[in-house]
């Protein structure tokens, strides 16, 4: 176990490393940067300050900006090599080019990959490039929000979810069953930003109930969290059921049975926990797209939680909070699919992960 | 890890096209020598399976029917409400469901029967036609479509009736009120019975002002410039070509006065090609690579797997926000990505069948006579393995298909003026106060189409894979 949970991280590490760095590079791909909007002159300190007039990466990179009128830019102790050009297909339909900057070895941990890296390594996640606060700050202002929306989405759809699914599979082809599982399906087929402001409407602007916007009360989580949740909720309901079907006409419960348990301790004790596997290992996918749901939700609601600066900031080009939202994501996701594995060898003592 | 397979690794029996286990057929005909020589094959068996669940099929007909919808969308605009999505208009409040508007000048060339006629504009009778004329006949046009009863006034029930764009504050006082109704504000329709109704409850056609109005006068003004040749202000009987017929609104219109339905119809053509093409994507990219992992196995087909299973890791959708946000506007770029976001667990479900089919008989025959390793994976295992794959297919649009709608509602799918029901939906949000009608129905097709889709593919996995029956 304990080697598993250390491959596992070991392996974590390099996926986090590896969407580092291609958000970096596409963030440097994108047209337009940090430093547009400023004056001249403060777009001459901004563009230093922040390194943007070096290359992005050692190999291949977008050319770093022009020099402005008066400001003395950064120079390679070598020269680059410069190889045109390669076609980028995708920007504005037209094709652009870029050069390739070969960038002799001495210049290397002066690529703005590299300066970013050593911030990351001095646990930092470096200054915002609009406001004022650092990436850490607003991040952790940010995180509570969104840990909580999470969480209590996640509750509303394991309560909801699996005893409706329990019920369904205990009562197979009755009208119970097919009452709960097409129930089900609509909830999975309803997007969470048609359910969103459909909530708002019914419950905010017609019964005046919630408000429909903003973040102030332990009130104000209840709509956000039944929006992001509910689809959940429908989809661990199928889950339960399913897994329920496979379970109860297994020889362990017809043992179980047969020793004449009550169906209550049959249920409760023994098939449960075989049917929750469905479950729990969709618990890991179930987190990402919390998250990547999260972003809309929290847009909707106008709450002031991690996807809000996710999308501003890549809007505005905030190149060090993009980043820093990035590998908070990622890390959040790593780090809990490890946990769903974990729990999945408790559950199911079958899984191994040492053998393999 | 193959925890997250839907589909565990050799559930399935061989689909080897034999049917053995499917002669057992719902006619039990087993008996029959005939039955038994003609067989039943695993497609025929599943296809009657399918006819039989009746979800699955009411999804198929409700899928096959938007398809239709957004391929014949050209010939919909033209003859049925003649306004397409690129149109722009002045108006500045959406209209509600059932309302009428008038189709904007380049479309009334489909059908010029339909046009008013010089006289219907020009009731004066001084030979020309001016920006008020045109107004004004429109004007005349909805107050007498809502005078049902016909005597050239309006009672509150026949007012009522008609299918108004909003109604929000009440007017303060009877002084205040012209103002009000010349400036457009939100306005209880109560209270035009109050101030401008005569005596006898009965608003004249002079007193209904603003809420007959189907063509502002600004609009009346762009009319007649687009027409007056001669530059003098009004039209003479030559330079008149006619000016079409309101037509209804079905679904309203949005808050451009553009037609809800052609929008709806519209977007459903891209919301339906992007999750088609993006399945294609993924369907490619997963077969391709799930095959030839299952196939080649050994050390190969751990490190294939090892990849699949840290990018299961990686927070795709994340990187597509950000692609979007970066490239935008670019619709191949939004096959793309959806499609590379979604090919994994088709790849872990195509290695699982090949793993079971590549020890049977039939590819050792093929390998004994020489037949390459890319030609056994295309035309004996992928062919055989296709049950499972098309299920998963039919699953993977609706979730394409939703997540395109994720990333247009952001704002970061498909760009103005091509639409999405996504991006309808996001439109439809941010006025859905006044007009609740803008994000119901775009909301409305996605949903009664993901849930066809899902009711599909959920049928086709029972039809094809009978062992995997939950029931």
């Amino acid at each position: 176990m304990t080697r598993f949970i250390l491959r596992r991280s070991i392996a974590s590490i390099f996926v986090i490393f590896t969407i580092i760095i291609i958000s970096l590079w596409i963030t440097r791909l994108a047209p337009s940067n940090p430093c547009l909007e400023e004056r001249e002159v403060q777009a001459c300190t901004c563009v230093k300050m922040h390194h943007l007039d070096r290359p992005v990466f050692p190999v291949y990179s977008p050319p770093p900006l022009a020099p402005l009128d008066g400001c003395q830019y950064w120079e390679a102790e070598s020269d680059w090599q410069i190889i045109p050009a390669i076609t980028i297909p995708f920007t504005d339909g037209e094709s652009t080019t870029w050069p390739i900057h070969i960038i002799g070895l001495s210049d290397w941990g002066n690529t703005q990959a590299a300066i970013y890296l050593r911030t990351l390594s001095r646990g930092s996640l470096g200054d915002s490039m609009i406001t004022d606060r650092t990436v850490m700050e607003t991040l952790g202002a940010a995180l509570p929000y969104t840990i909580q929306l999470g969480l209590q989405a996640l509750l509303i759809a394991l309560l909801i979810g699996i005893p409706a699914g329990l019920i369904a599979g205990l009562r197979q082809n009755t009208p119970t069953d097919y009452g709960v599982m097409t129930v089900a399906m609509i909830g999975v087929s309803i997007p969470n930003f048609v359910l969103g402001p459909l909530l708002i409407l019914l419950f905010s602007l017609h019964l005046g109930w919630f408000s429909a916007v903003g973040w102030y009360t332990w009130q104000d989580s209840i709509l956000p969290s039944i929006t992001l949740g509910l689809f959940y909720a429908a989809y661990v309901a199928r889950l339960t059921r399913g897994g329920v079907l496979e379970v109860i006409r297994k020889d362990y419960i017809r043992t179980a049975r047969a020793k004449g348990l009550s169906e209550k301790i049959v249920v409760m004790r023994h098939a449960l926990k075989g049917a929750l596997l469905p479950v729990v290992s969709y618990l890991g996918p179930a987190f990402a797209a919390l998250l990547a749901g999260s972003v809309v939700v929290e847009e909707i609601f106008s709450l002031p939680g991690v996807g809000t600066h996710f999308v501003r900031s890549a809007l505005n080009r905030d190149y060090n909070l993009v980043l820093g939202t990035i590998i908070l994501y990622s890390t959040l996701l790593v780090t809990l699919n490890l946990l769903v594995d974990i729990l999945y060898t408790v559950l199911d003592p079958r899984v191994s992960y040492d053998d393999e | 890890m193959t925890t997250n397979l839907p589909f565990p690794d050799g559930e399935q029996g061989p689909p080897d096209g034999t049917g053995k286990h499917d002669t057992l057929g719902a006619d039990g005909s087993l008996e029959g020598e005939d039955a038994l020589i003609e067989g039943t094959s695993l497609w025929k068996d599943a296809f009657r399976r399918l006819i039989k669940n009746r979800a699955a099929m009411t999804g198929l007909l409700i899928v096959l029917f938007m398809s239709a919808a957004a391929i014949l969308y050209q010939p919909i605009v033209e003859y049925g409400t003649r306004f397409t999505q690129d149109e722009q208009h002045s108006y500045i409040m959406p209209k509600a469901p059932g309302s009428y508007s008038v189709p904007s000048y380049h479309y009334r060339l489909m059908d010029p029967e339909g046009d008013l006629s010089f006289e219907e504009i020009d009731r004066e009778g001084t030979g020309t036609i001016d920006f008020q004329d045109v107004h004004e006949a429109y004007r005349r046009w909805e107050f007498n479509r809502l005078d049902r009863e016909g005597n050239g006034k309006l009672s509150w029930e026949e007012y009522e009736r008609a299918p108004f764009s909003m109604s929000a504050e009440t007017v303060p006082d009877c002084e205040r009120w012209s103002e009000i109704r010349m400036s457009m504000a939100p306005i209880e329709e109560r209270s035009i019975f109050d101030c401008d109704a005569d005596e006898q409850g009965y608003l004249q056609f002079t007193n209904a002002g603003l809420l007959v109005e189907i063509v502002s006068a600004g609009e009346a003004r762009d009319i007649i410039n687009r027409l007056d040749e001669t530059g003098s202000g009004y039209l003479e009987p030559h330079e008149y070509h006619g000016l079409p017929r309101p037509e209804r609104n079905w679904l309203g219109t949005d808050q451009l006065g553009r037609d809800l339905l052609t929008r709806l119809i519209y977007g459903g053509r891209i919301s339906l090609a992007v999750g088609l093409l993006a399945t294609l994507v993924s369907f490619l990219i997963g077969v391709t690579w799930g095959a030839t992992a299952g196939f080649v196995g050994g050390k190969v087909d751990n490190i294939m797997m090892r990849i699949v299973d840290v990018m299961y890791g990686l927070p795709f959708i994340f990187l597509v926000i950000l692609l979007m946000v970066v490239f935008g506007q670019n619709i191949i770029l939004l096959f793309i990505a959806l499609g590379a976001v979604q090919w994994l667990t088709m790849a872990r479900i195509v290695r699982g069948q090949v793993i079971s089919l590549k020890s049977q008989e039939f590819v050792e025959a093929a390998q004994t006579i020489g037949v390459s390793k890319p030609a056994i994976i295309f035309r004996h295992l992928i062919p055989n393995a296709l049950g499972p794959i098309i299920v998963y297919a039919t699953l993977t649009v609706p979730a394409v298909m939703l997540e395109e709608a994720f990333l247009s509602f952001l704002g970061l799918g498909v760009q103005a003026p091509q639409t999405s029901w996504g991006a309808l939906a996001s439109e439809g949000r941010q006025v859905m106060e006044m007009a609740p009608w803008m994000i119901l129905w775009p909301g409305l097709a996605l949903a009664v189409t993901l849930l066809s889709l899902n009711f599909l593919g959920d049928g086709l996995r029972d039809a094809l894979d009978p062992q995997l029956r939950k029931d």
